[in-house]
């Protein structure tokens, strides 16, 4: 298949060894790229058991076959591992111009193996990859440690790196490049702090081929008018995910308070308005027609964000509506290489066992100078970020308040409160990493959309095709933001590999990359009791705005649970039976 | 024909139906719904998400009211 590079870069951490080898085309058509084809990497290469943070688990970067061509929104790399938070398989995506200019030194992929002897940074500039020694970049920010790397290697290398909290192995640790895009959640920095390994640096000069480079393009122009720049998207441009600040407050669904509520009076300090005013710039990944990239200033505080995720779980779940105190928070996260949404969950959830009288970690709903101090504490693992570094699971496992730890297999809940918006419930008990936006959006139907949030009818259907349909776009790779149809996707595909694509073929590709993944998980001993949400979901009613009253009943969760499963093929106990997995060919 | 007056916000590049702006105050006859408005703007139903009506999401069949702040929004994906 064109626009694949063939090979793959192995480097061996400890071994201060890289080799090139070929890249496994028949996973290439079984999976395409990205978080398909990575987690069937990991998958065959990490045994079931292995401790995340140890140096058999590896850290896969993985590019797709879109990557480095002219497809619009196809900049962003997919990082596969185990992760360290959960314990489940995690893939996460970050834009920028890394996954780019990986593929323009030639690989598709580089796997990570095995730790350094001594904190250490990777670079690679074509067919040379050398380990380099990170003694001076250690302790640094994510930010000032860029900017060293940019100094000594020039501005064409791209990095990503990790900041203090993922040196200190802590489990809400991202990855970061370009100062503010992040591979988030799940941990993900911990494991390249577990490997000694600061950054990855790359400068690419190769080329790539496509298959039918003139006809791609003619359709690529039709497609930028048909399904790009249209309303459909270019919000995105024009406000970027704030946007949905008020589409979650005007639907009931804006965490509020550690998810007691779902309605926040102060939204108008923090929605897309508020954002406009305190903008100063846009930005986009290299080949984005979109630029959903807001660059704010507020005070002394600037960054580029904050973003929805950041505003709801930073902002209203932690009673903030002060922007400049969110735009200082999420500066800090970026810098110490921190997750706001892990972040600003357990900080919201220290705040109400205040409240509650469980325990005193001198944080308070509303309370802005003790909650600008948490990310510098959590990322260092000092006085109390010792304990919030545990994560929302942890943190209530030692002092209790389970009920009201927002939280899936040990990840915290992204933005959208399930009792507003049932789907969104099932979308985060059956993501592969735990509580995540990212696997299914179904929101988009269902609170913002016709479909009723309050029933269980059809929604077990509904999020098993975002699944599979986010699966395709993750493994080809595209942004989240480019909702193209599955048709589409396969035409393009097709002109760019050279192999015919069906939306069929699409399908199967999804479905497939959801079922590896849980056969990840059920070896690693997940089954359907982990398939679950926190108990304050089925018992506390919301207590105003628009969903005042409202909660999501275990009949009806466990209902739309049961038929997923059904649907899926999978049995009672959450494991694809056999004819599943011949079916899909596992 | 009796007629009631209210304002109108379009969220994000809906504003080109406004030639740019974002807020207008709307004249409507006193029995329209939100889909009526949608109509009277030439906005097809496929280039929104929802209409919330002072402040709350609200069908395209809810009666609108004298006063009404009426908010359209775009359809979104990602998140």
């Amino acid at each position: 298949m064109h626009s694949y590079q063939g090979r793959v870069l192995r480097v061996n951490l400890g071994e201060n060894n890289a080799q090139a080898e070929p890249l496994n085309m028949d996973w290439a058509a079984q999976y395409l790229g990205g978080k398909g084809l990575g987690i069937k990497y990991l998958y065959e290469e990490v045994p079931a058991g292995t401790d995340p943070l140890s140096e058999r688990n590896k850290l896969i970067l993985m590019t797709g076959p879109f990557t480095g061509t002219v497809v619009p929104c196809s900049g962003k790399l997919a990082i596969i591992s185990r992760s360290p938070a959960t314990g489940t398989i995690l893939d996460c995506s970050i834009g920028g111009h890394f996954a780019g200019e990986l593929k323009f030194a030639g690989y598709d992929a580089v796997i990570l193996e095995g730790k350094a002897a001594k904190p250490a940074y990777l670079y690679i500039e074509d067919d040379e990859a050398r380990l380099l020694d990170a003694g001076e970049l250690w302790g640094l920010g994510a930010h000032r440690a860029e900017d060293v790397l940019r100094e000594k290697h020039g501005p064409e290398a791209k990095a990503l790196v990790i900041g203090p909290a993922g040196e200190n192995l802590v489990p809400m640790a991202c990855i970061s490049s370009e100062y503010y895009r992040q591979a988030g959640r799940g941990g993900i920095g911990a494991v390249m702090g577990s490997k000694n390994l600061k950054a990855v640096v790359i400068k690419g000069a190769k080329g790539l081929r496509v298959t039918n480079a003139e006809r791609l393009l003619e359709r690529l122009q039709e497609i930028m008018h048909q399904d790009t720049l249209t309303e459909d998207n270019l919000w995105a441009y024009t406000d970027g995910t704030p946007m949905i600040v008020e589409l979650s407050q005007t639907t009931g669904i804006l965490p509020t308070h550690n998810f007691q509520d779902g309605n926040f009076p102060g939204f108008e300090s923090i929605n897309a308005d508020a954002i406009r005013e305190a903008r100063v710039g846009k930005r986009a990944c290299v080949s984005c027609a979109l630029g959903c990239g807001n660059f704010t200033r507020r005070g002394a505080s600037v960054v580029e964000g904050p973003e929805y995720e950041t505003l709801a779980l930073c902002g209203s779940n932690c009673g903030i509506a002060d922007l400049e105190a969110i735009i200082a928070f999420n500066k800090a996260c970026d810098d110490l290489g921190l997750d706001t949404i892990s972040v600003g969950n357990v900080t919201a959830l220290a705040m109400e066992m205040a409240e509650k009288g469980i325990h005193d970690f001198g944080l308070r709903f509303g309370d802005i100078q003790s909650y600008l101090e948490v990310p510098g504490k959590i990322a260092v693992r000092e006085g109390i970020g010792a304990d919030l570094a545990l994560g929302a699971k942890g943190l209530a496992r030692r002092y209790g308040g389970e009920d009201m730890a927002m939280q899936v297999k040990g990840l915290e809940f992204p933005g959208y409160e399930p009792r507003g918006s049932w789907s969104m419930g099932l979308a985060y008990a059956t993501s592969d990493r735990g509580a995540c936006h990212m696997r299914a959006w179904p929101v988009a139907n269902e609170a913002y959309g016709d479909l009723d949030p309050f029933t269980s009818e059809g929604k077990a259907q509904l999020v098993v095709e975002l699944q599979h349909y986010n699966a395709v776009k993750f493994s080809t790779i595209l942004c989240d933001f480019w909702a193209l149809s599955l048709d589409t996707l396969a035409e393009i595909l097709t002109l760019v590999t050279g192999k015919t694509f069906s939306t069929t073929d699409l399908e199967k590709i999804g479905e497939r990359t959801v079922n590896i993944a849980r056969l990840f998980n059920v070896r690693e001993g997940f089954t359907a009791k982990d398939d679950t949400l926190p108990e304050r979901v089925f018992k506390d009613a919301l207590k105003t705005g628009p969903t005042a009253g409202r909660l999501l009943p275990r009949a009806e969760y466990d209902k739309m649970l049961k038929e997923y499963y059904i649907l899926r093929g999978w049995q009672e106990d959450g494991k694809p039976t056999q004819e599943k997995m011949q079916e899909l060919g596992l | 024909m009796e007629r009631i007056k209210i304002v109108v916000t379009l969220a994000g590049s809906l504003n080109k139906y406004f030639q740019g702006e974002k807020v207008r105050a709307i004249s409507m006859p006193a029995k329209a719904v939100a889909g009526d408005l949608l109509q009277q703007l030439s906005l097809p139903r496929e280039s929104i998400s929802f209409v919330a009506v002072n402040g709350v999401k609200a069908s395209l069949e809810q009666a609108l009211q004298e006063g009404d702040k009426v908010k359209v929004y775009p359809p979104v994906s990602g998140g």
